[in-house]
């Protein structure tokens, strides 16, 4: 796991073909003095909610019913201006910062303790594999039982980052370039459509 | 009427301008009503007609803003470059403190309502971008060429330009003052043409559709001056070749248009995209000789008055600080467009969008990404993300 500082290190090498990125950076003297091993993340500007009343269910097996864009209500909150996550309701909103990540590097997005306590919990599908590049996905929740007022540009998350072996090739990882939530396709692979499947 | 009030006030809206004018708009509404039921019953019928005959002619004006406050907040809108234009609108209007809002539209080109052309709304500039376009980053150059409309009114073009278009309408007059006698029968000489009212009469529209020529060259110079080489890229992909059929007179040609920004980009070394005046097409000849005048005419008045609107728009842009990015500013960027990544310190929208289209005219771009399945879509959200990232290091200077 590279600590904060190695984090920062690796932020300051724009002459490597493959810094990791992160847009806005982060304050590299906070980042080196921080004592910690992760990089915090601020909330973005762009947040989707399920539009329930379009969608029947959640079916992995029915193509021709999959939750796509049409039941996605995407909305952009300013910056000085805030989203009111309930108790109990689920949103799903983007990180600020754009993050590239190059071959040999992956990442975990944990949400902040201070948060949690307080019922805001952050993302539930956390990796960041290698050569990803675009703004992260966060689901967010308020398992509370008192609103939780979400103003972009707050800390939200905090992401860990390991070396792994490289990967080959320069190919990039599957979300590529994105800036605002994205729900990600959901399907059963050939495995599991044969074990669905009626002998 | 009144759930439209309700419904004003109580919708978000991402851009602070459009909800000062909702605000604005359901003031006003609640206080024409008011005023409706002030009305003594034993008013006049002719009273309380032209209370509603202004009234409605104010409604009229203001449900047009209506539907366009209300798609400005539809998430297809390019939110990220609303603060930068913001500042832009701020720093050219600084005398009337403009305020914008952007939309979209259903229509072809981008389109404003200007300064002062929605009565009660006299600081507001509306401008509607082309809603299947809406966010894409490569047009925003365009905005610039809506601005200037604002700025032909707050500078108050019609009436700054008027003699010069006269004087030199006259000029155009007198160079072909044979076939103006041939085609445009009037029994006076020349200068009665123009002191006359039988004849002022004749060339009104003549004068009228240069000046709005004018505005329109004036409106191109303003999209160059504050985006360079971006803006002869945005406007070729809009207008190039050319619209089928007859040009309205009061347009320059699709070919004028260019050629007037080609010298203007020359003059303050504006890098001009290859072959870039061939891709504008003149259209076909005008349908008969004295429709043919009539362009000469009007064509060479504004043609004679594209240098001092050149020096009008590049004086006020200088006044206002707005400069054109250094090729060093716009190269950095694209850069890191070319690496997947968005601008970490723009200098400037300008920049941003100028960077964008050099790298969506690269040859190869990111071939070497084959997951990049919609290359223009990954430009856009890199351009957007930079737009914001333009935002953030503006708010958080210390």
């Amino acid at each position: 796991m590279l600590s904060a500082a190695q984090i920062a290190e690796r932020l300051q090498e724009p002459a490597s073909d493959e810094p990791i990125v992160i847009t806005p950076r982060p304050n590299l003297k906070e980042l080196r003095e921080s004592g910690a091993a992760s990089v915090d993340l601020r909330l973005g500007t762009w947040f989707s909610t399920l539009v329930a009343s379009r969608a029947a269910s959640i079916d992995v097996r029915d193509n021709s019913n999959a939750i796509d864009d049409r039941f996605v209500r995407t909305t952009y909150i300013p910056f000085g201006q805030k989203y009111v996550l309930h108790p109990h309701r689920f949103v799903l909103a983007v990180t600020l910062e754009w993050i590239r990540l190059p071959h040999d590097v992956s990442g975990d997005v944990v949400g902040k303790s201070s948060w949690g306590r307080h019922g805001l919990t952050v993302a539930t599908a956390t990796g960041v594999h290698p050569t990803f590049t675009g703004c992260l996905t966060l689901e967010l929740s308020n398992i509370g039982e008192i609103p939780i007022l979400l103003y972009p540009g707050m800390r939200v998350c905090q992401l860990f980052l390991h070396d792994v072996a490289p990967t080959t090739g320069t190919e990039l990882s599957g979300f590529v370039g994105l800036r605002r939530p994205s729900l990600g396709n959901l399907r059963l692979d050939d495995f599991a459509e044969d074990l669905c499947a009626l002998p | 009427m009144l759930g439209v009030v309700g419904s004003l006030r109580s919708a978000e809206y991402p851009q602070k301008h459009a909800q000062e004018a909702a605000d604005a708009i359901a003031t006003l509404l609640t206080q024409r009503r008011a005023e409706l039921l002030a009305i003594p019953s034993d008013a006049g019928h002719e009273i309380v007609d032209a209370f509603c005959r202004a009234i409605s002619s104010e409604l009229a004006d203001l449900l047009q803003v209506v539907g366009f406050l209300q798609r400005s907040r539809l998430s297809a809108n390019p939110f990220e470059v609303y603060d930068s234009l913001r500042r832009i609108a701020a720093a050219l209007f600084s005398k009337t403190q403009v305020r914008v809002v952007l939309s979209t539209e259903w229509e072809f080109s981008p389109y404003t309502f200007p300064a002062a052309s929605v009565p009660s709304l006299p600081d507001y500039v509306f401008i509607g971008l082309p809603a299947s376009e809406a966010a894409n980053m490569l047009l925003v150059p365009l905005i610039g060429h809506e601005m200037g409309h604002s700025l032909w009114v707050s500078e108050r073009g019609d009436q700054q330009y008027d003699p010069a278009v006269g004087s030199k309408l006259y000029e155009a007059i007198k160079s072909r003052w044979e076939d103006v006698q041939r085609l445009f029968p009037f029994a006076g000489n020349i200068s009665q043409l123009f002191t006359e009212s039988s004849g002022r009469a004749r060339i009104q529209r003549l004068a009228s559709s240069a000046l709005s020529q004018c505005e329109e060259i004036l409106c191109d110079f303003l999209g160059l001056r504050l985006f360079g080489e971006s803006y002869l890229q945005a406007l070729a992909y809009m207008i190039a070749p050319s619209w089928p059929g007859e040009r309205p007179l009061f347009y320059p040609s699709e070919r004028q248009r260019a050629e007037y920004l080609v010298d203007a980009a020359n003059k303050i070394g504006v890098s001009i995209p290859d072959r870039y005046l061939e891709r504008f097409s003149e259209r076909g000849a005008p349908p008969s000789p004295v429709r043919e005048l009539h362009y000469s005419l009007v064509d060479s008045t504004a043609e004679a008055l594209a240098d001092s609107l050149w020096t009008h728009v590049d004086a006020l842009v200088s006044a206002a600080k707005l400069g054109l990015p250094t090729t060093h500013q716009v190269d950095e960027i694209v850069e890191e467009l070319t690496k997947v990544v968005p601008a970490s310190a723009p200098s400037s929208l300008s920049a941003i969008v100028s960077a964008g289209w050099q790298v969506m005219l690269k040859q190869n771009l990111w071939t070497e990404y084959p997951q990049i399945k919609d290359r223009r879509g990954t430009l856009n959200e890199l351009l957007l993300k930079s737009a914001q990232v333009l935002e953030i290091n503006q708010r958080t200077v210390r």
